[in-house]
């Protein structure tokens, strides 16, 4: 059943391309400019520091983002606000596999996209297999930390307008608190890692200094990667929790 | 199966929009809500379809004196049908099937809402009678014994209205099912309403068979339900 529910979903998905193009936009535009700026600077050891410090990693933490949180975010806030999840309590249908179905189709469609983003720089810079399999382990870890979160979002918003209002804020709390001190402390000739104890609580952290690793831009991880584990773990074991106390199908007294 | 609401009563800030129903409902009938708007006949399906907590009061369903869980026997069917819009007509329709052990196509039902010219078509682009159709099918396909449908005639052109009122008589008699409809269109549907409920301003007014209520109410200067209506309320009753 899980199956059928994530082939609808695929379905669904494929017919509505426009909003997944539109999830897929940043880091589609972050590949391009890594493109264009690999084939005009003539100094290709600066143009591929450049795309393998900044431009890779935030193509796959935004990547991550708009797949783990917006899409789904907006998914479940339109079927609570159109009644589908009250049509769905009315068939046989448990709630558990129809949000797995879903989260499968989230899965299959984000790591075809991450194939593909991975597959792209690598044809750029020749990253290496290793490093490429590692990142788009870690980035598969990463959203299923993040994934639940998208539940405890979705159960704040009772419109799904006010999704997208709010993703955008979210969007710089859980991305540029990364980005911003990293790409500054390099420009300043520090260590990016200098930063990362205030940022612990950001699973965007972990996977941004994996990808820098693997990619050779740092010597070593801030911690090492089993610690990594256990606080994605434990990250993702507290939002299934407060996605558990949170969400609800339907606000009571809003459909009316 | 008995569908019992005791006190029911309900407040949004401190307008009071129902005030102590009570109503009993039994298989094999067909209850007509009728009010203005603004009545409290939404309120009522919302709170028996689940979606709205009532502030006061209870509501029982039994079967043979012993209690059921509603939501599990009962269908709403709602004003517009918005889920799954990027799925076609036919995959909406077998993914319900395939996920509902009891689910009963009508073939007849299907033909009569003329879903066979629309199956191919995404649920984004029907046209609220269309939506409304789908709506309508997948209550039935969904086979349950509690059927609360909202507007079932609004937006199906004369002859369809004419039609699905002889499918819907006969389908509720046969399965024995306890049949609540909202509607304002009760001109010359009469027929499928075995029992009338008279709700204004939050109030049952009158409840009772429709035949009776009809005799009961002869004298008003309105033919039929809007005269019993307008008897009942000093109102009349919008016609859609």
């Amino acid at each position: 059943m899980v199956m059928h529910i994530a082939r609808f979903y695929l379905l669904e998905q494929w017919r509505n391309k426009w909003t997944v193009i539109g999830n897929i936009m940043a880091p589609m535009i972050f590949l391009a400019f890594a493109l264009v700026l690999r084939s005009t600077i003539e100094d290709k050891a600066t143009a591929d520091l450049i795309i393998k410090s900044q431009f890779l990693p935030f193509s796959l933490l935004i990547l991550i983002f708009s797949l783990a949180l917006s899409l789904n975010v907006l998914l479940l806030s339109e079927k609570k606000e159109d009644g589908t999840f009250l049509l769905l309590k009315r068939t046989d249908l448990k709630m558990n596999s129809y949000l797995i179905g879903t989260a499968a189709g989230i899965f299959i469609i984000f790591n075809f996209f991450l194939v593909f983003f991975l597959a792209c720089y690598e044809l750029m810079l020749g990253i290496g297999a290793g490093a490429l399999i590692s990142i788009a382990l870690f980035a598969n870890v990463t959203l299923l930390c993040l994934y639940p979160a998208s539940y405890v979002l979705a159960s704040f918003f009772k419109k799904s307008k006010k999704v997208v209002a709010f993703l955008t804020p979210i969007t710089l709390l859980l991305m540029f608190s990364i980005t911003m001190p990293s790409m500054l402390a390099m420009t300043q000739g520090q260590n990016p890692q200098m930063y990362y104890k205030f940022l612990f609580w950001n699973p965007m952290m972990i996977m941004n200094d994996i990808a820098l690793f693997e990619l050779n831009m740092i010597e070593g991880t801030w911690l090492p990667t089993y610690q990594y584990l256990l606080i994605l773990i434990g990250l993702c074991a507290a939002l299934w929790f407060a996605a558990l106390k949170t969400f609800k199908i339907a606000d009571r007294g809003e459909r009316i | 199966m008995e569908l019992n609401v005791t006190k029911l009563s309900k407040r949004y800030g401190g307008r009071k929009v129902l005030q102590d129903v009570c109503l009993s409902f039994r298989s094999g009938r067909t209850y007509l809500i009728l009010g203005k708007n603004g009545a409290g006949k939404s309120t009522f399906i919302n709170i028996l379809a689940g979606n709205v907590n009532s502030d006061e009061g209870a509501v029982e369903l039994l079967e043979n004196g012993e209690t059921r869980d509603l939501q599990s026997n009962a269908i709403f069917q709602y004003q517009s049908f918005a889920s799954f819009r990027f799925l076609k007509v036919k995959e909406v329709l077998s993914f319900f099937a395939m996920t509902t052990a009891r689910a009963k196509e009508d073939p007849e039902l299907y033909e009569l809402l003329s879903l066979d010219r629309i199956k191919n078509r995404l649920i984004e682009n029907l046209s609220g009678g269309e939506r409304k159709a789908v709506s309508l099918y997948l209550t039935f396909l969904l086979n349950k014994k509690v059927v609360v449908l909202d507007e079932p005639f609004a937006e199906l052109d004369i002859e369809k209205k004419f039609l699905l009122e002889r499918h819907l008589k006969e389908k509720i008699t046969s399965q024995n099912l306890l049949a609540i409809i909202v509607s304002h269109e009760i001109s010359g549907y009469q027929e499928l309403f075995t029992d009338l409920v008279v709700l204004d301003e939050g109030r049952v007014v009158e409840a009772g068979e429709t035949r009776d209520l009809l005799e009961k109410y002869k004298n008003s200067p309105f033919r039929g339900l809007e005269g019993v209506f307008y008897s009942l309320t000093g109102k009349y009753i919008e016609v859609s």
